[in-house]
């Protein structure tokens, strides 16, 4: 099965993507993650995304196209990312989450992906 | 005729447990498994009263759910994946079915999916009760006090997680196994009733399952032995039943220390003893095996009139190291309270903090009857009425209401 792992980062893990000192430490940790999916031979695709502050939400209400700031509140945790992998089942897929950076201070949703026939 | 029929429901109630587990084991999909059963035993009851049962029922049971399961994956449009493997299942189910009557017990599986932790806690029992005893979601609902369209919603709800997120039908690996395991426990105890209280005034098991946690229990020490609280916990569930006619006199609530022992069953109180022994040589204590170990010493305490109470002070003292819960706490408090050390014991209710106080009726009992011991009347005839504003038992109210008359 595919699965998505959505890396929902705590906010004093976005602090880092700005700090100086730490950021090479932090986006490490990041890039081995995704090393050892690669390694593994299950990485399907992944993304790291730009901090929940730069989102514009985009809603159409009764034909009306309505464009707004991201309402994320910064005290909490906020998607930062994602990957899709090849596991075999929930437990497998629980235990590369549990690698992912983003679990230790902030969680990680594992979402399989849905298959639809006659796609690939 | 009616013999067919007797067969058919003698292979329902004996094997649905295992004949779904086996069939869901092979596709992964219990709802789906849960369905084509259903069909399977319906065909049963058309066919077998005109051509008799067949020698082996619970192949043939197995061999048209199995076709059912494949004519299900064919109009089954959105998953291609789970059509083949439906398929392939369904060909090994056959000759598997054919070439044996015996199939792999797999309920120990279908139990540790059930309370697998990406499953919602609340919902772990009913699901057992459900895909293990083959008990309807009313029948369910009805023991856990919700409504059956609730109770059933929340079933539906929790089969498809376990297909859509792929909870795996293998044995999870041995470290998290232990863990694995306490959930299934957990579980089991839950449908035994709200908790087992060996204090006066405490309400305990309304309207539980009692007899199917007890069959559950013990099919947990079948398929895994060597799981000492699995045992503990059907010797804690043997003791309580086999008090269960002495706790009523006339519909009023006696106590423990007053209870006729004569109308105890020895029978289950002998097999409560062995379990609990087999636990034991296991050498791995755990939460169970002490609370069993408690119900123990009191039944010793009155049928071999032996003073326990140091020996039960002792125990709720390991117990609140193994698993501090607010039940713990309240039947270490009237432990104390039984041995004479009731500020000690009112030291400790004042010392819990868990906002579950407010509506746990036992720690309002306990504290009632320990305020009344120190002479501080006023304060326990509030523990009282508050106890029994809590109890929904009209006995217990009766009993309480006595007790604080008496002060």
């Amino acid at each position: 099965m595919k699965v998505m792992l959505l890396a929902n980062e705590a906010p004093q893990d976005f602090a880092l993507r700005d700090n100086k000192e730490k950021f090479d430490g932090y986006m490490g940790e990041w890039y081995a993650f995704g090393d050892s999916l690669t390694k593994e031979g299950i990485f399907l695709d992944g993304a790291a995304l730009e901090p929940p502050a730069s989102a514009t939400v985009v809603s159409v209400r009764d034909g009306k196209r309505k464009v707004e700031d991201g309402p994320f509140p910064d005290a909490k945790e906020q998607l930062g990312g994602f990957f899709i992998i090849e596991a075999p089942n929930i437990d497998a897929a629980a235990q590369w989450a549990a690698k992912c950076p983003a679990a230790k201070k902030g969680f990680v949703d594992v979402r399989p992906v849905m298959e639809i026939e006659g796609e690939e | 005729m009616s013999g067919a029929w007797a067969i058919a429901e003698q292979t329902a109630r004996e094997s649905y447990g295992r004949l779904l587990a086996w069939l869901s084991a092979r596709t992964g999909d219990v709802a789906a498994a849960e369905d084509a059963l259903a069909d399977a035993f319906r065909a049963a009851l058309e066919h077998w009263p005109e051509k008799g049962a067949p020698k082996s029922p619970e192949a043939w049971i197995i061999t048209t759910a199995r076709r059912k399961l494949i004519d299900h994956a064919r109009k089954q449009k959105t998953r291609s994946d789970a059509h083949s493997a439906v398929l392939l299942a369904a060909e090994e189910a056959e000759s598997e079915a054919n070439s044996e009557s015996q199939f792999p017990d797999e309920r120990l599986k279908l139990m540790l999916i059930c309370a697998h932790p990406a499953i919602e806690p609340s919902v772990r029992t009913p699901l057992i009760l459900q895909t293990v005893l083959g008990l309807d979601a009313a029948r369910i609902a009805s023991a856990f006090l919700i409504s059956p369209k609730a109770m059933s919603a929340r079933l539906v709800r929790a089969k498809r997680k376990i297909k859509e997120a792929n909870i795996p039908f293998t044995a999870p690996s041995l470290d998290v196994l232990p863990e694995r395991l306490s959930a299934v426990l957990d579980a089991i105890y839950a449908a035994f009733g709200t908790g087992w209280n060996d204090f006066d005034g405490a309400e305990d098991s309304a309207g539980g399952l009692t007899l199917e946690a007890i069959f559950l229990a013990k099919l947990l020490t079948t398929l895994s032995p060597d799981e000492a609280e699995a045992w503990g916990l059907l010797s804690l569930m043997l003791h309580a039943e086999a008090r269960r006619n002495a706790r009523r006199d006339d519909g009023a609530y006696v106590s423990l220390k007053d209870q006729d022992t004569r109308a105890w069953d020895k029978t289950l109180i002998a097999k409560a003893e062995e379990a609990l022994a087999k636990a034991w040589r296991l050498d791995k204590p755990g939460r169970f095996q002490i609370e069993a170990a408690i119900q123990s010493a009191h039944a010793a305490s009155r049928l071999q009139d032996r003073d326990v109470t140091e020996d039960v002070i002792l125990l709720y003292q390991r117990l609140i190291e193994l698993a501090p819960t607010l039940g713990a706490q309240t039947g270490f408090a009237a432990a104390l309270s039984n041995g004479g050390r009731d500020e000690d014991a009112l030291t400790l209710l004042d010392g819990i903090n868990d906002h579950a106080v407010s509506s746990y009726q036992p720690y309002w009992a306990v504290r009632a009857h320990i305020l009344g011991t120190l002479n501080r009347n006023e304060e326990a005839r509030g523990a009282y009425e508050r106890a029994i504003g809590l109890a929904s038992d009209i006995s217990v109210r009766a009993f309480l209401h006595h007790k604080k008359k008496a002060l």
